[in-house]
């Protein structure tokens, strides 16, 4: 017989969904190396998760165990059928993703220390970097001197080195 | 595209200004993984919400299909304006939470009391605490209920005796505090801990309590820590586990959801526990022994402030509701207590919504005088 009000329950797995998603498909893309699909598989997972009722107590070393299986046993498979029980059983302190977890945490600063510059700082910031288009092409596109490109970039970096700090040795 | 030589100069140019921020550079543009990596997290960070409604979508069809599959039942609302006449027996049904049940048992907010090795006490109550002990350690306490030790400001000259503080944490609250190794621990209504105040310089770290704690022990294996209770002994180097030890039931347990644990009885048995096994002990059979597959979202549930009981007897349930909810519970036979309830809720401000909760479901009824609940089997 249930008795309940599952709100703090689905409380809890959204936001823990919100915090994780998108690194555990990022982690899930290395194996799978198609973003379809890792999105897919961590959907499913966190589905079962929250069939077993495991957000209440869920450390995040234990969701990138179960992402990583579920991983493999898609790649051993090709179907999206994850196998829970194994991951669940043996949460061994032995399985170290903390290297993985740790550059997820430096990616998603760097996103939000992106996200935090002023808008047009961070379009100059997204062109050069992501569009690796050069500072003449961004000068003209933006119709900015050369100089304010420049500026614009010295800016981006000095926040972004700001932002984390500690992930760099400095010299 | 062509790619020009002004990011190198530009590169130049900020070294020149700043030389540390070249490094920063330099780590950006140099590793294609990295901005690779930002690429897609900026792609599913731009699909976020989507698959936000994604997942919520699958969790209430999940909870649907659960309820097509066993006998349904109309809304609760349909309940209170007493359509209730040809509901056969709900095997599974998720119940809303009523809307303002009647006050019968007024919320109790009793203190947390902390005792200082002078014997001095102090109450949790409206103000934040800074004291400091005989020996320097730093003590910080807030009135929601949580502690801190730092040795910031401790010294061994200060004072050569083991200074011991002692936790009252009484029924309805709960109580997190951190030692001044860094382990924290999480108590429970009803519970106690005495505790040294500095580990410095000991060889072992030992704890004493009663009723129930979750420890996140701080690792250190030159020196391992030990929780002691009136029945068990759990040793460890750097782990987080679920004690249970209340005088007063004859049950007891501890559940490990990390590292390895070493649990000793008072009659000399010793267990060695891997994550996700636990000890149980039962007084009145003499049991005490190993098990694996341990509920652990249901032995730290208490912790998040939730109450979860996965298939306990109404008579557990009534055990943990007591203490956390500071009531007496009476069955009005001994089958009642057998009941058993699967409850998934969160920890209500009041017992009322429990009950209420409970009596939805028919099989249940109660009547409340001063603060005993009276639990009795209702007729069909």
């Amino acid at each position: 017989m249930i008795v309940g009000l599952h709100n703090k329950f689905k409380e809890k797995a959204i936001e823990t969904f919100q915090e994780h998603f998108e690194h555990l498909v990022l982690y899930v893309n290395s194996f799978v190396d198609s973003i379809q699909t890792a999105e897919d598989i961590v959907q499913d997972l966190f589905l079962k998760l929250w069939e077993k009722d495991r957000f209440i107590d869920c450390k995040p070393a234990f969701l990138y165990i179960c992402a990583k299986n579920a991983a493999l046993n898609y790649l051993r498979t090709r179907k999206l059928e994850s196998f829970l029980a194994e991951s669940i059983d043996l949460f061994d302190m032995e399985d170290d993703n903390e290297a993985e977890r740790d550059y997820m945490d430096k990616l998603e600063r760097i996103y939000e220390a992106v996200e935090s510059l002023p808008p047009q700082c961070r379009e100059v910031l997204k062109k050069i970097y992501f569009e690796e288009k050069s500072y003449a092409q961004v000068a003209e596109e933006m119709h900015l001197s050369l100089n304010t490109i420049k500026t614009h970039i010295y800016l981006a970096i000095k926040t972004l080195r700001q932002n984390f700090v500690y992930v760099f040795v400095v010299l | 595209m062509e790619k020009s030589k002004d990011p190198i100069e530009a590169r130049n140019e900020v070294a020149e200004k700043n030389p540390k921020l070249a490094s920063v550079w330099d780590e950006l543009a140099q590793s294609k993984k990295l901005r690779k990596d930002l690429q897609l997290l900026y792609t599913l960070k731009g699909r976020k919400q989507k698959n936000l409604d994604r997942f919520i979508r699958n969790l209430e069809d999940r909870s649907q299909k659960r309820r097509r599959f066993y006998y349904t039942v109309a809304a609760m609302t349909l309940l209170l304006i007493g359509l209730s006449a040809t509901f056969h027996f709900m095997q599974r049904e998720e119940l809303q939470s009523p809307s303002e049940p009647k006050v019968l048992i007024p919320e109790v907010y009793y203190n947390i009391s902390l005792k200082l090795s002078t014997g001095e006490h102090y109450l949790l109550a409206d103000s934040r605490y800074s004291l400091f002990e005989s020996n320097g350690i730093n003590i910080v306490t807030s009135p929601e209920g949580k502690i801190e030790y730092d040795d910031w400001a401790f010294s061994d000259s200060l004072s050569e005796k083991v200074l011991y503080n002692e936790l009252v944490v009484p029924r309805g609250r709960e109580c997190e505090i951190t030692l001044s190794d860094g382990t924290k621990i999480y108590l429970n209504s009803q519970s106690k801990l005495t505790y040294p105040v500095s580990f410095k310089g000991k060889k072992v770290r030992e704890v004493y309590m009663e009723g129930e704690a979750y420890l996140q022990v701080e690792p250190n294996p030159s020196c391992p820590f030990i929780v002691k209770s009136s029945r068990l002994q759990a040793k460890v180097l750097g782990t987080s586990f679920n004690v249970k030890d209340y005088p007063d039931e004859q049950t007891f347990g501890v559940v490990l959801v990390e590292g390895k644990l070493q649990v000793n009885h008072e009659s000399g048995d010793q267990i060695l526990l891997s994550p996700g096994e636990e000890v149980y002990g039962d007084e009145d059979s003499g049991t005490f022994g190993k098990r694996r597959g341990a509920d652990i979202e249901g032995s730290t549930a208490w912790m998040h402030e939730l109450l979860y009981f996965n298939n306990r007897t109404l008579e557990d349930i009534a055990k943990d509701l007591e203490r956390r909810y500071d009531i007496t519970v009476r069955f009005d036979s001994p089958e009642t207590a057998r009941y058993s309830f699967l409850v998934k809720a969160q920890k209500f401000s009041r017992i009322e919504y429990v009950l209420e909760l409970l009596r939805l479901t028919r099989k249940v009824d109660y009547s409340v005088e001063g603060r005993t609940v009276t639990i009795s089997s209702q007729r069909e």
